[in-house]
């Protein structure tokens, strides 16, 4: 374990934490509601002890890929702790716990709150809510790589820790241009997103926080109506255009930009992604047409909900508790498969299950026919048969942490509905679940016990699960480690 | 930015990658037929790896050979290389190195490969070859580093194979304006030293002087009276390095006799038969037998020789033979490595002579190469060795081409704010080249040999004192007085 480099990354990362928390400190001071000190001191407090960690001078410059997993997940917690500074310093909040849980609520992109009155909020506070989402969706890990100078080859496992989906892998040769180009991408279609929300006539302020809830796809909304309660066409219909655009594995636009439109389109992923978008949409609009008072009013909310669920963002217009069980088992399933890999969505991702969908058909092949070879292939390529077993490894890991988390959260008695889709709600990293914890409800209800199991589980989905295990690993911080 | 496609990820393709990938504005993709060779290598080079066959237009399209700016062919196949470079050309790809291995081919010449679209054709074996031979032919030189296209060398030497010469005696002494050479590092117990004039040389130093080949040979035959170009060389191995060797060496240095033990009976008829096509055999004894047989190598005298080649496939039969043979006290030990890191080789504190590795020497002629591409005038580094590294840091000598922008042109160099532990070795000035004295100054054009001890030397500039470290030694100075 390469103990020097560590701490210096992780030093690193609650600098540029502090210099993120620049933003909403100018924002509370715009507005004057007095909530400026409580960044200032977050600020300070970030800044030393990142430059006291970050003063450590690693003699060997490379790290394996457990100190990068080690890197990911103490960052992301430690990112999260010291995120959760300003609100605890607001005053508004009831306990530590919760400004932890809704710190790490923001950085992992969840958007599941424990606030029942966000409008009470001072908006300095509530910008560094929405913030969060952005410099947690495409990873500050990843930002690091982008500004930091001592990059090398071995940093394509921090990229691997952080990155979403089976597979993470470079877009362009050099990681630290790939870092870039990733950042650029995902900070163009948000300055573009703003815009169009600003044309839609959000006030400046709303649209960068949908701006930013969106790109993340995290889902805090500054409103305790969410985007429903705008009762606007136009920023809906954006709205659920960008939330299914950032689903989408971003190397894609890497693709698109070079102009290779056939192989852009020709991404399983992709399609199966669409499709499942369209069939989903269309299958609740039918279902919930009768209490809309019509297809084209329930379409509105069944595609701006389909688009929210299954990217993972956890807006809502409508409460679509009160929704048939129909519906509601699509947005069930539609939340544990989450959208594409590479995206800042969570959930398992669209392209594990077509990878197990076809490791399974050749399994199946070879009960029907004993001697058949067939490799599992995605986009013309052969899966390695590592890749596929990994995946199941994952599947098994997901639910697992979702049985445990279950039981442990069962202990106070919520009842199953809800305790179940808080749980796969913050292992996808969604935000709003279906009973107390639907559209319309929160978390506030929960003890505190249970915020920090929906923390980790916050965490470990974002991070997909490898990190925070290697973290928790006692042999991982022994010296020698045979075992 | 430059694209470059390395295809084959062996020994020499990752050396390049690499090399290639460390450097600013080069973005490497590097097609291997076996994903898994990529397992190993995926933490330590910072390049896209695309699994496929490199000659398929499949493969070459999507590693991007259309807009490609070089294609560096190093598989196994010579065939297969040439394949790749060819289709890679005829996609768009600008540039093509193939490596070509088979001693039939390079009989062929180069207006041949250049009518297929191939630029240029490393041959690795063929490359070792022409460095042993040009270690055999020094007399007292240990390791030698080449700059400015051969026409510069960095040779190591032994204070203690002639300490009446040097020891208690100062630099100034020795190295006069008139012996053409330069003292650029001076290694003494585990430490690297740039010495100035005043530096007094023990008998422990091992010393490496920076000149012209011909200036070098001409100073080593100054301070060794009886010294001479290696006689008797005795090569374990019989593949194809060896034939390259002797190839050379009964060109450049006929005197030479070679005797080679192979322990392969057909391969050594084989080379035997080869240079005998070739009329180059006079000069060779072929030997079947085993080069770690002790009674075998004292029975072929090999107490006698005056070098020691050791080239067979396996390392550690090459590093304990060596071993063997500097014990039985040949001169001069040349050990090639290929598996094992040369570092690691070198770290280890055996005490071998010369270590030498066919994949470094291969990337060095690619990078050389490359550096060509990007550009002639830039003040970028045409060549870097690492010359020593030990605890107490490391020595480097780096090449650089002065452009317009330097701070260092046209001043003498007794101007030049240097930091400490920097040292101008040469300058390369159109056909000639310069060991500078205070008032020489640096043109633009110029190729400039900079020996540094623990500096990071990345642009010429570098190596000037910047503000701050003025200030630095102004406070420190004044706390001195």
């Amino acid at each position: 374990m390469n103990h020097k480099l560590i701490c210096k990354l992780i030093g690193n990362v609650l600098r540029i934490e502090a210099v993120f928390m620049f933003f909403p400190l100018i924002v509370s001071l715009i507005y004057g509601e007095g909530d400026h000190p409580a960044f200032l001191w977050s600020m300070i407090i970030s800044l030393v002890a990142g430059t006291a960690l970050a003063g450590f001078n690693p003699t060997d410059k490379n790290f394996r890929a457990r100190d990068a997993f080690v890197v990911a997940g103490l960052s992301w917690i430690l990112l999260s702790l010291f995120g959760a500074l300003p609100f605890c310093f607001s005053g508004y909040f009831d306990s530590f716990i919760d400004c932890v849980f809704e710190s790490v609520s923001g950085f992992t992109t969840t958007g599941s709150s424990i606030l029942t009155d966000v409008e009470a909020l001072p908006k300095g506070i509530l910008f560094w809510r929405s913030f969060s989402h952005w410099i947690g969706g495409m990873g500050v890990l990843t930002f690091m790589m982008a500004v930091m100078p001592s990059v090398n080859a071995s940093s394509v496992n921090l990229l691997r820790a952080e990155s979403t989906g089976p597979s993470p892998d470079k877009i362009v040769p050099k990681i630290r241009e790939t870092a870039r180009i990733m950042y650029l991408i995902y900070f163009v279609m948000t300055v573009l997103l703003l815009m169009l929300l600003r044309a839609t006539g959000l006030p400046w302020y709303d649209a960068f926080m949908n701006a930013f809830s969106t790109a993340g796809t995290g889902g805090f909304s500054h409103l305790n109506t969410s985007i429903g309660g705008y009762d606007n066409m136009a920023a809906e219909v954006i709205i659920t255009v960008f939330m299914f655009l950032f689903g989408i594995n971003f190397s894609l636009f890497f693709i698109l930009i070079g102009r290779k439109f056939v192989r852009f389109a020709k991404n399983s992923e992709l399609k199966v992604y669409f499709g499942i978008v369209i069939v989903s949409t269309l299958l609740i609009a039918l279902n919930i047409s009768g209490l809309y008072g019509g297809f084209f009013a329930a379409l509105r909310h069944s595609s701006f909900q389909v688009s929210s669920i299954i990217s993972t963002t956890g807006f809502a217009t409508t409460d679509f508790n009160l929704w048939p069980t129909l519906s509601q088992s699509i947005l069930v399933i539609l939340m544990l498969t989450g959208c594409c890999a590479g995206s800042t969505g969570g959930g398992i991702k669209l392209v594990r299950v077509i990878i197990l969908c076809k490791a399974a058909k050749v399994e199946l092949d070879k009960i029907f026919h004993p001697g058949s070879v067939k490799a599992v292939s995605l986009n013309g390529k052969k899966v390695n048969q590592e890749i596929v077993l990994k995946t199941a490894l994952f599947f098994f890991l997901y639910f697992a942490a979702f049985f445990v988390s279950l039981s442990l959260l069962s202990i106070e008695g919520t009842d199953l509905v809800s305790s179940a889709t808080a749980v796969i709600a913050s292992l996808s990293n969604i935000g709003p679940g279906l009973g107390m914890v639907g559209p319309t409800g929160n978390y506030a209800a929960f003890s505190s016990f249970s915020k920090v199991i929906l923390s980790f589980c916050m965490i470990a989905g974002r991070l997909e699960f490898f990190p925070l295990i290697v973290l928790f690993t006692p042999s991982v911080w022994k010296k020698g480690r045979v075992k | 930015m430059m694209k470059v496609i390395v295809v084959g990820c062996g020994k020499i393709g990752y050396t390049i990658a690499k090399v290639l990938s460390e450097k600013k504005g080069i973005h490497v993709t590097v097609v291997d037929n076996d994903p898994n060779v990529f397992d190993h290598v995926v933490e330590e080079i910072d390049v896209i790896f695309l699994t496929g066959n490199g000659a398929s237009e499949k493969t070459l399209i999507e590693a991007g050979a259309k807009e490609a700016d070089l294609i560096v062919s190093t598989t196994d196949a010579d065939e297969l290389n040439v394949l790749c470079c060819i289709m890679a050309e005829r996609l768009g790809t600008k540039h093509s190195v193939a490596r070509v291995r088979n001693p039939e081919y390079m009989l062929e010449f180069n207006r041949l490969w250049k009518d297929l679209g191939i630029d240029m054709i490393i041959n690795p074996e063929r490359q070792t070859a022409r460095e042993i031979s040009r270690i055999l032919r020094y007399p007292t030189a240990g390791d030698v580093d080449t700059f400015i296209g051969g026409r510069v060398e960095l040779v190591s030497v032994k204070v203690s194979e002639t300490p009446e010469f040097f020891v208690d005696k100062s630099v100034s002494q020795i190295f006069d304006r008139n012996s053409g050479v330069l003292l650029a590092v001076v290694e003494r117990e585990n430490e690297a030293l740039i010495p100035n004039g005043d530096f007094v040389f023990q008998a422990s130093d091992m010393i490496r002087i920076l000149g012209r080949p011909s200036q070098i040979m001409r100073f080593l035959s100054h301070i060794r009276k009886r010294s001479k170009t290696a006689q008797e060389v005795m090569v374990i191995g019989g593949g194809k390095i060896t034939h390259y060797l002797a190839e050379l060496l009964s060109r450049h240095a006929s005197k030479t006799k070679l005797k080679i033990i192979e322990k392969d009976r057909g391969k050594c008829e084989a080379l035997s038969e080869a240079l005998a096509s070739a009329s180059l055999e006079r000069n060779c004894l072929f030997i079947h037998g085993d080069g770690t047989n002790e009674e075998l190598l004292i029975a072929e005298e090999i107490d006698q020789m005056d070098a020691f080649v050791c080239l067979t496939d396996r390392d550690e039969e090459n590093v304990f033979i060596s071993l063997y043979a500097l014990r039985r006290g040949v001169r001069k030990v040349v050990t090639k490595v290929n598996h094992i890191h040369q570092n690691m080789a070198k770290n280890l504190g055996l005490g071998l002579g010369s270590i030498i590795t066919p994949q470094n020497i291969t990337a060095n002629i690619v990078i050389r190469y490359v550096d060509g591409l990007t550009g002639a005038i830039g003040s970028n580094i045409k060549t870097m060795h690492k010359i020593f590294s030990g605890d107490n840091g490391n020595v480097e000598a780096v090449e650089f081409q002065v452009n317009r922008k330097s701070k260092c042109i046209d001043i003498p160099i007794s101007k030049l704010q240097l930091k400490r532990g920097i040292l101008i070795g040469c300058i390369s000035r159109d056909s000639e080249i310069i060991i500078p004295s205070g008032d020489t100054q640096i043109h633009v054009g110029d190729s400039v040999i900079i020996i540094t001890k623990n500096h990071d030397i990345r642009d010429l500039d570098d190596i000037l004192t910047s503000r701050i470290d003025l200030l630095a030694d102004m406070v420190k100075h004044d706390q001195e007085g």
